[in-house]
């Protein structure tokens, strides 16, 4: 038997209003890399942020390698051997690897042996599998490599347990893959490795052990063979959502989007789309895939008006909509679910009645005159929380409290109340748990068989296979090929992500068949 | 710990009740209140540092009370504090600074049984008079050393604000340079500020790179008077003695004493003989005087300086006898005639040897 | 390993129960401020008058009280039109300027016009002051929302030009031809003045500030362009997503928030200085950016902020009659912000000491549900 690094005993912790632990256990061992899997504001975060010492458990005892301890802060917590990594980096962009690695460490002196410093560092990065230029500037990284500076500079303060907050969210599949593979080294050289997650897919490949947590509550366990997905599933979730295997197809009707030569510019002046075309017919979801970054953001913005067209017409219902505003857009039907839920999609400081009101605050819906009335909105607040199941506590509090499924459910309320002839959903099911991914995608047939035409960008190949009735691959700014549902492949999409023409893909399936 | 607090304040408070009820029995000259509000720091020492010496030593000598409240910035605000000093139970109020004027008219309006001094104005009512000192006179002898001191005949002026009062004493001491040496000329910076000691130090500075050897200034800071020492030149300071500041290349200052002014003012008030006059003392009343000479300053000089200032003050003579030229050279002032005191509040003309312009630069 | 004193980060803080965060900041104030008079040596019966004549006169005597609001008013509307860009993250700290232009215009009118009767005067006067605050505005807004030229820098240099233009025009052309050439315009012709409520020397302008208050608040929590502003302040991006123009906005508001300030400028000299000088303004600019920030933007904060900080400048003079030095007053005053600012920041922290949990938003929250139950427990029993 291992030895246990971890033990959390009884843990409980309230915030006002909310109990985010209650009595919850809580074992990880030497060498294994332990999920800690649960839907979104199950309590995953606030008990390993309790461990992390950022926060102080309200009753419950704290165990590291058998010793009772007692964190009053961070440092407490690193100085003990445990490590967080959080999913938005806490790196100094103008510093090398070695000097951020460096910073804040206790063995940083004022004056500091730069060289047999940085030498220690690459020792450390070697010994775990981990591959880093110290010399590199943090901008001059990538995220899965500034993701990797965090777990190194984790292990140079001797971290022995490494918890990581949604490591993969930010990852190229790739990425993935590869961080999965120094986490396995690093459980061999005797770390206990914990990733919060809410990804089954993951914890399948990777965990050795899985502790399960609903509604701040413990609700189950699993090692070893244990661990499937239907197994994970029912301790995760609510019973009543069904999955079923099979969506109906759409039954598409006459083109409402047209995209025809559309070339749009990035952030920073390059091409991000170039000169694409192809339409969206009303009454089908049309699931556009690719990696993170070949021009789906600027598609989308472009399409709702939020970003200009260099080149190229955007038709809507037979108008052409390329240089009209935002507002028109919206008046003519088209519904946009960014991808940024706070922030662009929301406001995270205000409240639901003011977000609901955000794409429409001008129409009279909300009011005559130059005023709101807010006596209307608040009654569709109502609907809306009863329409869309949104789980909330207090009406007036500002949104951003509200969990990452509510938040898109909202969303969602707002767009779809203006019966809209298209929609652009980008990434909608994004962080999301199993629940609130199935109701939105729901959500979004339901509208197709309205009559409305979809437009779905998401990371998910097998949800896209699965809703779709069309699928476009976008590959640097270009789309690689639009095919039925009946043809897709996962394979086939996945080749052409990367950038293999449909005929070169025929001609690989062809080789392969013989 | 609220309890604890409001416990505190509650008993601050019953302690400052306490204070107001007791002290207000007798009719001794302790109940007699006088109120200053000041437009600078008390630690100024400068012009409010001078008003200050002499409030405490009035205080000392007559045994009355006095307050102060310093730093109040010319302003509507000012009023707040005037009227707080009336509320007090001050029987006169002396306002020190022109910018107080307006307020202090308003207040005199609305505490007809309160005397006001106002100092620089020329609004008065009846129980409102203004007090102002000739400083020009001491400007002229002043002028007289720096005249006799100079070798490069570039003397450098310092001056805060184009208004006649700068202007007047500008005009007096050059008078008093040329009576010595008609070659010399002085050279005026304004620096749009009355105070600020870097910009004086600055404008001073720019002056000696000029080619001036002797500076003088119409500031309220000692900065010009430390630039030019750390040059090496000589220097005249204003308001109070500045010699601490160069002990080597100081050569006098014409500065104020209020200390008699206000002994008198304060006695005929609690008399009962305010008096709304608007006083212009000079040299002969003692409110404006020569600070002691640096070392540098002759016998010869001294004599000179002390001859005029007797004929000053026996009141046969002033600065703006004529006859004066002006910059261009036209008589403004004929053989033997004196300005007078309206001429002199609204003079805006340079005389003969200064240059420089009466506009801002 | 046990800390004495710990804090910890809370989740989300939330607006609740600030206002009683603010009367424990004060009172805190005031114990380290008696402590500091002890400590230098006052007796307690003078820390006692100290104190009263700091924190009581200025706000419950009968002159003090009047004062106060004198002085509160230009902050109030300079508050409110610094709260409005601060509204949309514009950061005009140019209401100095602002103040001083529309001063500087209004004086204009009665020198170039002084025969016009009082009620067109004193309405042109308004009008150009807020002309003059919105030209001010602009030329800070226009290169922000086009080129995308710092606000903070453009709005905090307009404010030098703008006094030393005021300073040119009354040692030039606008010199009181009566002063005996004092820097000063000449005093307002009687029909220019704002009148005063009796003696108190409150003028009108308390109505105007007020009309501010309860407009800015109804325009921020009903209206259609009040909500851009909002939306826009908390995230461009969601802004364009909403269909606001971003820029447009951006120039309304500094214009907007030039104009109030400038009218600030009109009513403090119609109503209070009568005439103009360089000192009109007086720094009630950069103060009324500490007010809008200390009362997070809300309206009825700014009043309350306001009088707050007019009465706390009075008292500090007031105190010198009970013999401190003005710097120490001005020493006082800060120990009171910081004491403000500091309780701000422990309410988004849970404090633990010894053991015990101290909260103070929690306790901020139970005091305010106290005193709303008393409130509707009143209510009851009276209907």
């Amino acid at each position: 038997m291992p030895e246990a690094t971890v033990e959390l005993r009884g843990i409980t912790k309230g915030f006002p209003g909310v109990m985010a632990n209650e009595n919850v256990d809580f074992t990880a061992y030497r060498g294994e890399i332990h999920a800690l899997l649960g839907e979104n504001g199950a309590g995953k975060s606030t008990l390993m942020n309790i461990l992390a010492g950022l926060y102080r458990p309200d009753s419950g005892d704290i165990l590291i390698e058998g010793k009772k301890q007692d964190f009053h802060r961070p440092a407490d917590a690193i100085s003990a051997g445990i490590g967080m990594i959080h999913q938005h980096f806490k790196l100094v962009d103008n510093f090398t690897v070695a000097e951020n690695v460096a910073l804040g460490h206790e063995k940083t002196g004022f004056l500091v042996n730069k060289k047999k410093m940085a030498q220690d560092i690459a020792a450390v990065a070697t010994a775990n599998a981990l591959e880093l230029d110290m010399n590199a500037y943090v901008w001059q990284l990538s995220v899965g490599e500034q993701q990797r500076v965090e777990i190194l500079k984790m292990l140079y303060r001797n971290a022995r347990i490494l918890v990581l907050d949604e490591p993969t969210a930010v990852l190229t599949p790739q990425e993935s893959t590869r961080l999965f593979d120094t986490l396995r080294e690093m459980a061999r050289n005797g770390c206990t490795i914990i990733i919060i997650t809410h990804k089954l897919a993951e914890v399948c490949d990777v965990a050795d052990r899985v502790t399960v947590m609903r509604r701040g509550k413990l609700s189950g366990a699993a090692q070893g063979e244990e661990i499937n997905y239907q197994n994970l599933t029912s301790m995760m979730m609510n019973e009543n959502i069904k999955i079923d295997a099979n969506v109906p197809r759409g039954t598409p009707g006459e083109d409402v989007l047209c995209v025809k030569d559309l070339r749009v510019l990035g952030v920073k002046g390059t091409v991000a789309v170039d000169e694409i075309s192809f339409s969206l017919r009303a009454g089908e979801i049309l699931g556009v895939a690719g990696v993170a970054g070949n021009g789906q953001r600027e598609l989308t913005e472009a399409i709702c008006g939020l970003r200009p067209a260099e080149q190229g017409t955007l038709t809507f219902n037979g108008r052409d909509m390329t240089r009209e505003s935002v507002r028109r857009r919206i008046d003519e039907g088209l519904a946009f679910v960014p991808e940024d839920r706070l922030g662009t999609g929301l406001v995270g400081n205000m409240n639901m009645a003011d977000n609901l009101l955000l794409r429409t605050y001008w129409s009279k819906e909300a009011g005559k005159g130059m005023n709101i009335d807010y006596s209307k909105v608040n009654a569709k607040v109502d609907e809306a929380i009863a329409e869309y199941d949104i789980a909330v506590g207090n009406k007036k509090a500002p949104v951003r409290l509200m969990s990452g499924g509510n938040l898109q459910k909202v969303v969602l309320a707002r767009e779809l109340s203006l019966e809209p002839k298209a929609i652009v959903a980008a990434y909608p099911v994004r962080g999301l748990d199993i629940g609130a991914m199935e109701m939105i995608y729901n959500l979004l047939v339901s509208e197709r068989d309205r009559g409305a035409g979809v437009l779905m960008l998401s990371e998910d190949l097998d949800a896209l296979l699965k809703y779709s009735d069309r699928i476009m691959v976008l590959y640097r700014g270009r789309v690689m090929g639009i095919m039925d549902k009946a043809e897709a492949r996962i394979g086939r999409i996945g080749m052409m992500m990367m950038g293999t023409t449909p005929e070169e893909v025929a001609k690989i399936e062809a080789v392969s068949h013989v | 710990m609220k309890k604890i607090l409001s416990v505190l304040l509650c008993v601050a408070l019953l302690a400052s009740f306490g204070l107001t009820m007791s002290g207000c029995q007798s009719d001794s000259p302790k109940n007699f209140k006088v109120g200053f509000i000041y437009v600078g720091p008390v630690g100024d020492e400068g012009f409010t540092y001078m008003h200050d010496l002499a409030r405490q030593a009035v205080e000392k000598e007559l045994g009355i009370t006095t307050y102060y409240v310093e730093s109040v910035p010319e302003g509507a605000e000012c009023a707040t504090q005037i009227e707080n000093l009336v509320k007090k139970g001050c029987k006169l109020i002396f306002t020190t600074s022109y910018g107080f004027m307006d307020y202090t008219v308003e207040m005199a309006e609305k505490y007809p049984d309160v005397n006001f001094m106002h100092f620089s104005g020329y609004k008065t009512a009846a129980n409102l008079g203004t007090y102002m000192g000739r400083m020009y006179q001491a400007r002229y002898l002043a002028g007289i050393a720096a005249g006799k001191a100079t070798k490069t005949n570039k003397i450098g002026y310092t001056a805060a604000m184009p208004i006649p009062e700068t202007v007047r004493g500008i005009d007096a001491f050059t008078l008093g340079v040329r009576s010595v040496n008609p070659e010399a000329t002085v050279n005026v910076v304004w620096t749009n500020t009355w105070v600020d000691a870097a910009i004086e130090k600055q404008g001073t500075e720019s002056l000696l790179a000029a080619g001036c050897d002797v500076v003088a200034q119409h500031q309220d800071s000692a900065a010009g008077v430390i630039a030019a020492e750390a040059a090496g030149a000589y220097s005249t300071g204003y308001h109070s003695s500045m010699i601490a500041k160069a002990p080597k290349g100081y050569l006098t200052s014409p500065i104020w004493n209020f200390t008699d002014y206000y002994r008198t003012v304060i006695k005929d008030a609690m008399e009962g003989k305010f008096s709304n006059e608007r006083v212009w003392y000079g040299l002969d009343n003692g409110l404006v005087l020569l600070d002691q000479f640096g070392p540098s300053v002759t016998d010869e000089t001294k004599t000179l300086i002390s001859e005029k200032e007797a004929l000053i003050k026996s009141g046969d003579w002033d600065v703006f006898t004529g006859p004066i030229k002006d910059q261009d050279g036209n008589v403004k002032i004929a053989e033997g005639q004196k300005m007078t005191d309206d001429e002199m509040e609204n003079m805006m003309w340079f005389v003969e040897g200064v240059v420089g312009s009466v506009e801002a630069k | 390993m046990k800390r004495f004193l710990t804090f910890e980060k809370r989740s989300a803080g939330t607006s609740a129960g600030v206002f009683v965060m603010r009367v424990l900041a004060i009172a805190f104030a005031v114990l380290i401020t008696a402590l500091l008079l002890l400590a230098v040596g006052k007796t307690p019966a003078k820390t006692g008058s100290i104190l009263y004549c700091l924190f009581i006169q200025p706000f419950f005597s009968d002159y003090g009280i009047a004062d106060t609001f004198k002085s509160a008013i230009p902050l109030i509307i300079l508050s409110i039109g610094v709260g409005l860009a601060f509204k949309v993250k514009l950061w005009n700290i140019g209401a100095e300027g602002q103040m001083a232009v529309g001063a500087m215009a209004a004086a204009a009118i009665p020198i170039y016009f002084p025969n016009m009767s009082g009620v067109p005067m004193i309405l042109l006067m308004a009008t150009v002051s807020i002309v003059a605050g919105m030209v001010w505005g602009a030329i800070a807004g226009i290169p922000k929302a086009y080129l995308g030229a710092n606000e903070t820098i453009t709005t905090l240099m307009l404010n030098y030009v703008a006094l030393k233009l005021v300073q040119a025009l009354v040692l030039g052309p606008w010199r009181d031809p009566n002063g005996k050439g004092f820097p000063v315009a000449p005093l307002l012709p009687k029909q220019g003045w704002l009148a005063t409520f009796g003696s108190s020397g409150i003028h009108l302008g308390i109505l105007l500030a007020l009309a501010l208050v309860v407009i800015y608040w109804f325009v921020m929590s009903r209206n259609r362009w009040g909500y851009e502003i909002r939306v826009t302040g908390e995230s461009a991006k969601a802004a364009q997503y909403a269909g606001i123009n971003v820029k447009r906005n951006m120039v309304l508001v500094l214009l907007i928030s030039g104009a109030i300030c400038g009218l600030g400028g009109m009513v403090e000299l119609t109503g209070r200085a009568h005439r103009l000088d360089a000192n009109l303004t007086n720094g009630m600019g950069f103060t009324a950016v500490i007010i809008a920030w200390l009362s997070k933007l809300n309206p009825f904060g700014i009043v309350v902020m306001s009088l707050f900080m007019a009465g706390l400048t009075n008292g500090g003079g007031y105190a010198q009659t009970e013999g401190i030095p003005g710097a120490i007053a001005t020493m006082i005053q800060g120990i009171l912000l910081f004491s403000v600012l500091g309780f701000d920041i422990l309410t988004r922290y849970k404090i633990y000491i010894g053991g015990k949990v101290i909260d103070l938003e929690a306790m901020g929250i139970s005091v305010k549900q106290g005193v709303s139950k008393l409130f509707k427990g009143g209510k009851k029993h009276g209907s």
